[in-house]
C-alpha cells in the first residue's frame, strides 16, 4: 500500500488519496495500512473465493464505477470505485449478511463493534459516524442491508445517499 | 358473548390458579355454537359422545369448546360473571336434562345462559351428528373451575442490562432435556418478533446436558454463526424441549451460545461482524424469535452454505455447512400442538413521559381462543415470505409510499429517515435518535405514519435526550422515540417497540393458516 501511495503522489487525486490515508492512519492509531478494502481495489471474487450468481461493473461517469456482486445466497453487494481504482464506498442488500470483513477490510469492521460505537440501538440496527468513516448495519428476518462510506476518499459533491 | 352466561359468582366454585390472568372482553364477540355429535350409542347413555364444539363465525373452527371424554371436563372459551368475562372455565356435567326439543323449534336466545338457582346451562343450538336441527338442549354443571388461558407468557418491558437499551422486551423462558423432567428456568430472555429460533447464553444453562446436534454423516457437533445488524451469535446447535407460559414445544433446535467453553468462532462467522456472544453485548441471557419465519434461515442455508451452519471436528476446526429444515434453529411457538400459527403481544398505553418498566403479554396463536382472535376493527398486512420483499408491507409516511416497512418487537425505535426532523447531538445520551424541539421538555411532535387503511395511528416524536434524561434517567420504556434509518432502503419505516404500546400487535407465521406470513394490530387488547 506504501508502495502504492509513492507512485500515485505523481498527481494532484492520488495526492488527495495520500492525504486522506494519513487521516485513516491517525484515526486508526498508526495502523500500517490504509483500509483493506475501503481504499483498496475493488473485490476480485475468483482470488476471494466467492461464488457469484451474477457480477456487473459499471463505468457511471469520470468520477466513478460501480462493481456489483451477486453473492451465491442472493444478497447483492456493490463497491464504488473513485477514477483511482479505490473503493470508497460499499453497500450490501439481500437474505444473508455477506462477509463484511471481506468487502469493508478489518479495521473498518471493528470500528463497527458496541466498544467503538457509542451505543447500541438494539440488535436489528447499528451505526457509527466519523468524519472519515460512516457504516450504517441493518438487519431483520431475512433481509440484511447496510452501506460504508469513506468521505475522504469519495469524490467531491459525492455523498453517502449516493452509495444505493 | 361466548360460552355460557353466568349472574352469580358466589353459586360457582371458582379456583383461580396462581397463573391465571383475567382477559379483557373482546368487542365484539363472535356468537358461539354448540355442535354435540352423537355416536353410535344414544346420547343418554353418557356425554361421551360430546365433543367438537365448533364456533359460527368465520373463519370457522378457530376456536373451540370442547368435551374431554376420559376426564368428563367440559371446557368453555369464556364466562360471564356478574359482567365480567373469564376466560377458560372447565366444567363438569352432573346430568343431561334434555337434548333439545326438536325439529321446527326455534332457539332461545342466541347466547349458552346458566340458571344459577338450578345449575342448568341451556345451549340455544345443538348438532347431533348431521342433524342441525335441535335447538334448547340443557346440562347440570356439576363444578366449575376457572384456569384462566393457558396461551399466555408474561412479558416485561424495561431498559434490560444496565437500564442501557430502551423499550428492552423480555421474558422467562424454560428449558429441558427432550422427553425428561431435567429442566431449567432462564429469565431475561429478549423477545424478537423480528428473528427466529431460541438462543441462550451457555453460562446460564450450566449442567442441564441439552443434547447437542451432529451433523448425520460425519457426528460432528454443529455450531451457528447467527447474523444481527450488530454482530454475530455463535454458538452450538442443541435440541430442547421449551415451555412458555403452560405450552410446550417439543424437540426443538435451538442455540447455546458461546459464552463459556465450546468451539472458538471460526474467522467466516467473525468477519460478519463483532462477536456479541455474551451478556454485556446481547444485554440479556439470550433472545427468543418468535417472527414470521419458521426457521432463521430456511431454503438458503439447504443450497449452500451460507456462513450460518458449520460442523466443527474439533473446538479450533470449524467449516461451513449446508443445514437442512428440520435441523434448523427453529421458531418455537410454531412447535406447540396447538396455538401454533403465529404470537400476539400486547402492551398496555403508555403516557408520552415514558415509564420504567412495562408489563404485558405474548399470547400464542391467531384466531385459535378467545383472547387472541382479531376484531373485526384489526388491519391486516399480508407480506411476501420470499423474495427481495419478505416480511415487509407497504407503510405511508408523510403520504409517500414505503414498501420496506415492518413491524419488529426487536427495534427499541421507530426507525424512519426524515431530514426535517433533528437528530441528537451524536456525543450525548441519545446519539443516534431523533431530537425533535428542545432537550427540556417533551417536545412532542406528530408524524404522519399510515398502514394500509387503519385508522389514524396517532404516533408521536418526542425529544429522545429530554426523555432518556428527565426522572433521573430511570425511564427507559417509551412510546415516542424515533431514530434515523439510514439510506440503504430508504422507503422503508420500521415499527418497533414504540407502535406496539397501547396496540395489540399479530405477527402471523408462513405456511400457517391463516394465509401467513402476516402482521395485524388493533387497539389494545
Amino acid at each position: 500500500m506504501k508502495q502504492a501511495i509513492h507512485v500515485e503522489m505523481k498527481t494532484l487525486q492520488s495526492l488527495n488519496f495520500a492525504l486522506s490515508c494519513l487521516l485513516w492512519l491517525t484515526a486508526l492509531a498508526f495502523s500500517n495500512a490504509c483500509l483493506a478494502e475501503l481504499g483498496a481495489g475493488k473485490t476480485e471474487h475468483i482470488s476471494a473465493g466467492l461464488r457469484l450468481q451474477k457480477l456487473q461493473l459499471r463505468n457511471v461517469n469520470d468520477l466513478y464505477s460501480v462493481q456489483e456482486l451477486t453473492l451465491e445466497t442472493g444478497t447483492v453487494v456493490k463497491e464504488y470505485i473513485n477514477s483511482t481504482g479505490k473503493v470508497y464506498g460499499v453497500s450490501w442488500q439481500g437474505p444473508i449478511k455477506p462477509d463484511l470483513r471481506l468487502f469493508l477490510g478489518d479495521k473498518a469492521l471493528s470500528r463497527l463493534s458496541p466498544i467503538s460505537t457509542q451505543k447500541n440501538l438494539d440488535h436489528h440496527h447499528a451505526s457509527m459516524n466519523s468524519a472519515d468513516l460512516v457504516i450504517i448495519s441493518r438487519g431483520q428476518g431475512r433481509l440484511f442491508s447496510g452501506k460504508a462510506f469513506a468521505p475522504l476518499l469519495a469524490p467531491a459533491s459525492i455523498g453517502i445517499d449516493q452509495i444505493e | 358473548m361466548i360460552g355460557f352466561q353466568y349472574n352469580d359468582s358466589q353459586a360457582l366454585l371458582i379456583h383461580q390458579s396462581s397463573k391465571a390472568t383475567v382477559q379483557p372482553v373482546m368487542s365484539p364477540v363472535p356468537a358461539l355454537h354448540f355442535a354435540i355429535k352423537a355416536t353410535s350409542k344414544p346420547w343418554w347413555s353418557g356425554l361421551a359422545f360430546i365433543f367438537a364444539l365448533l364456533f359460527g363465525f368465520d373463519p370457522v373452527g378457530w376456536c373451540a369448546d370442547s368435551y374431554n371424554a376420559q376426564t368428563g371436563i367440559l371446557s368453555i372459551p369464556s364466562v360471564m360473571v356478574n359482567g365480567t368475562q373469564y376466560n377458560n372455565v372447565q366444567v363438569t356435567i352432573a346430568k343431561v336434562v334434555s337434548f333439545g326439543s326438536g325439529a321446527g323449534s326455534s332457539p332461545i336466545g342466541t347466547v349458552d345462559t346458566y340458571n344459577t338457582s338450578n345449575s342448568q346451562l341451556q345451549i340455544p343450538l345443538v348438532t347431533v351428528g348431521s342433524d342441525t336441527s335441535y335447538v334448547n338442549a340443557v346440562i347440570v354443571v356439576g363444578t366449575v373451575t376457572f384456569v384462566g388461558p393457558n396461551n399466555v407468557l408474561p412479558v416485561l418491558v424495561n431498559g434490560g442490562y444496565q437500564n442501557s437499551l430502551p423499550n428492552m422486551l423480555t421474558t422467562s423462558v424454560t428449558v429441558c432435556v427432550p422427553n425428561t423432567k431435567s429442566c431449567t428456568t432462564i429469565d431475561n430472555i429478549q423477545v424478537d418478533t423480528g428473528s427466529s429460533g431460541l438462543r441462550i447464553l451457555a453460562s446460564t444453562l450450566s449442567g442441564l446436558g441439552l443434547p447437542s446436534q451432529k451433523n448425520t454423516s460425519n457426528g460432528a457437533p454443529i455450531y451457528e454463526c447467527a447474523a444481527f445488524a450488530d454482530g454475530v451469535i455463535w454458538g452450538q446447535v442443541a435440541t430442547a424441549d421449551i415451555t412458555l407460559g403452560s405450552e410446550v414445544a417439543n424437540s426443538v433446535p435451538i442455540q447455546i451460545i458461546t459464552d463459556t467453553g465450546g468451539a472458538k468462532i471460526p474467522k467466516a462467522c467473525s468477519s460478519q461482524g463483532f462477536n456479541e456472544s455474551s451478556l454485556q453485548y446481547l444485554g440479556a441471557n439470550g433472545l427468543i424469535g418468535v417472527g414470521l419465519f419458521l426457521q432463521d434461515c430456511g431454503s438458503y442455508c439447504t443450497n449452500s452454505a451460507a456462513g450460518m451452519y458449520f460442523t466443527c471436528a474439533t473446538v479450533s476446526v470449524c467449516n461451513q455447512a449446508t443445514q437442512p429444515l428440520s435441523m434448523q434453529v427453529s421458531n418455537p411457538v410454531a412447535f406447540f400442538p396447538t396455538d401454533n400459527n403465529g404470537v400476539v403481544l400486547q402492551l398496555p398505553a403508555l403516557s408520552s413521559t415514558g415509564a420504567s418498566s412495562v408489563n404485558g403479554n405474548l399470547i400464542f396463536g391467531i384466531g385459535t381462543q378467545i383472547n387472541n382472535t382479531p376484531s373485526n376493527a384489526a388491519t391486516t398486512l399480508a407480506v411476501p415470505a420470499t423474495g427481495s420483499l419478505a416480511g415487509n408491507f407497504t407503510a405511508l409516511y408523510n403520504g409517500k409510499a414505503m414498501p420496506n416497512s415492518f413491524i419488529d418487537s426487536g427495534s427499541g425505535s421507530l426507525f424512519f429517515n426524515d431530514n426535517n426532523l433533528t437528530a441528537c447531538s451524536s456525543t450525548g445520551v441519545a446519539a443516534g435518535y431523533y431530537c425533535p424541539g428542545n432537550n427540556t421538555s417533551v417536545s412532542a411532535v406528530a408524524i404522519s405514519a399510515a398502514i394500509a387503511s387503519a385508522p389514524n395511528l396517532n404516533l408521536t416524536l418526542g425529544n429522545a435526550e429530554y426523555l432518556f434524561n428527565e426522572n433521573n434517567g430511570i425511564d427507559a420504556v417509551f412510546n415516542n422515540i424515533g431514530s434515523p434509518a439510514g439510506t440503504v432502503l430508504p422507503n422503508s419505516f420500521d415499527f418497533g417497540m414504540p407502535f406496539f404500546f397501547g396496540r395489540s400487535v399479530y405477527t402471523g407465521f408462513e405456511q400457517k393458516n391463516p394465509q401467513g406470513p402476516f402482521f395485524a394490530f388493533q387497539a389494545y387488547p
